[in-house]
């Protein structure tokens, strides 16, 4: 096993970058890391027009997390790999497809993770803004949003963890990342697959284990700081 | 100057405020007072529209203030409020929280705003917490950000609703200070409290309710000088007792 490190490890953190699309573990937290941007803004919209007042953008976003959440994210990889090319007109590669089933199924988790820090904030500090003259935008941008994004911090990083694992499934189209890499090392050397599926699996427990302790660290030091915030 | 007439207003089946009608006079502190439940809170939420009337008219220097085309933001911007729970903003320093509302909405520049706080800082004893928490701050220094973020809009009407209930008794006093001052100021000042100490020594008058009604409005004096109301009598007594 240590033989096989030693001979792919440069495969296995990059992939066949620079001869090809940059994969292997790098391929997998850039996915990863690219699919967390784009989708905390969406996300961020959804959580906003759950917790709205106004029922028709209620009644869109209730819908999007509920169908996004219902259906096997398989599926939606499937959709967006067919459906890809047909509403963009060309192919756009496995990788962006990857993309954006990431960010349509990820941006329904994240948002209720906001939703839940949108609503777990005390009535008090909205209805300061309102008795200020704070409109309900700025309120939500100004007073609202900063306060949820820090205290679900420790909570989005979990779900960045989860992110990392769902990446694995962009192999079944050949997206260049972490478990493709560890199939085509497969496949060269045919006779190892107990070994180089091990070292596939370690990896990415050392990295998700490392992020999950880092989200759980946080948790105790946030949970800490607001335990004595008055009210 | 607030006036209010004929003023209802029902959660639900519970008829929270009842036929309210009075006058808040331009620089004049009215203290309103009563059991718990009696509908106080209501009654000064319904004032900057915090809490919405069934019926009746609310005035402020003659101005309607549920005509259909009011700008309720700008509005709110005139009055300012002061909860029992100070509802500091914690991700704001204390500056921060001072100067967000006089920059943000009324697009004072920083420096001028920061200037202004710390003029007011200084004037309610907390000069050197700029920069501080809202976390790191006592109850009673909290309470007073939380007044001076509302003068920092400078407010033509300041409403408090029971400020020093949630206070440990050793700092009711330097809020209640701050609202003295405020008072000799000429601050027009409604304020929700069971303070009865600083009703007779900074109020002009006393609105007492019980049950969503309004159960008269005395002169200070008056108030304390044995009413012939017995509500009142037993509702001071059971004050003193506490
Ligand atoms: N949002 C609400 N929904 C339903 N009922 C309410 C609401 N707000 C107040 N009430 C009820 O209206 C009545 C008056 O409440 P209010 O808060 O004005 O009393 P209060 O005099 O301020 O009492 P306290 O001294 O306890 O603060 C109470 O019976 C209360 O339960
Ligand atoms: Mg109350």
């Amino acid at each position: 096993m240590l033989e096989i490190i030693n001979d792919y490890w440069l495969f296995f953190l990059i992939g066949q970058y620079p001869h090809g699309p940059l994969g292997g573990l790098a391929g997998t937290l850039l996915l990863a890391t690219i699919c967390l941007i784009l989708a905390l803004p969406c996300s961020i919209l959804i959580a906003i027009g759950r917790t709205g007042k106004n029922r028709f953008w209620r009644g869109v976003t209730f819908v999007i997390v509920y169908v996004m959440r219902g259906t096997p994210f398989l599926m939606i990889i499937f959709w967006a790999h067919f459906l890809g090319p047909i509403i963009f007109g060309t192919s756009i590669g496995a990788f962006w497809v990857m993309v954006i089933a990431l960010v349509l199924y990820e941006s329904a988790y994240l948002a209720e993770v906001i939703r839940a820090g949108i609503e777990s904030l005390p009535y008090g500090q909205t209805e300061a803004a309102k008795a200020m003259g704070f409109s309900r935008t700025k309120t939500m941008i100004l007073i609202v949003l900063p306060q949820v994004m820090y205290n679900s911090f420790p909570a989005l990083l979990s779900q960045f963890v989860s992110i990392i694992k769902e990446t694995s499934l962009g192999f079944v189209i050949g997206v260049h990342e972490f478990t493709f890499a560890a199939s085509q090392v497969n496949s060269i050397l045919l006779v190892k697959p107990v070994e180089i599926y091990l070292i596939l699996g370690l990896t990415f427990f050392i990295v998700c284990f490392t992020f999950t302790s880092a989200a759980r660290w946080l948790e105790r030091r946030i949970g800490k700081s607001q335990g004595v915030l008055p009210a | 100057m607030i006036t209010v007439e004929n003023v209802n207003k029902s959660f639900g089946k519970l008829r929270a405020l009842q036929d309210i009608s009075g006058n808040f006079p331009k620089g004049t502190v009215t203290v309103v007072c009563g059991p718990s439940g009696s509908g106080k809170s209501t009654l000064i939420r319904t004032l900057n529209r915090l809490e919405e009337i069934d019926s009746g008219r609310i005035t402020i220097d003659g101005r309607d203030i549920y005509e259909p085309n009011i700008n309720l933001d700008q509005f709110r911007m005139s009055l300012g409020f002061v909860f029992q729970q100070f509802n500091l903003f914690p991700h704001l320093s204390v500056l921060d929280n001072i100067t967000l509302a006089p920059r943000r909405l009324k697009g004072i520049a920083r420096d001028e705003a920061e200037q202004m706080a710390s003029d007011l800082l200084r004037r309610v004893k907390l000069s050197g917490k700029e920069h501080e928490y809202p976390e790191s701050l006592s109850g009673g220094q909290a309470q007073r950000v939380a007044i001076v973020r509302c003068l920092a809009m400078q407010p033509k009407i300041m409403l408090f609703d029971e400020p020093t209930s949630a206070l440990d008794p050793e700092m009711i006093s330097e809020v209640l200070d701050v609202m003295g001052d405020l008072a000799s100021e000429g601050m027009t000042m409604v304020c929700v409290t069971h303070e009865m100490g600083f009703a007779r020594s900074v109020a002009n008058s006393i609105w007492f309710l019980e049950d969503g009604q309004k159960h008269g409005e005395f002169p200070v004096d008056d108030f304390f000088q044995g009413t012939t109301d017995p509500r009142i009598s037993l509702f001071l007594s059971h004050l003193n007792r506490e």
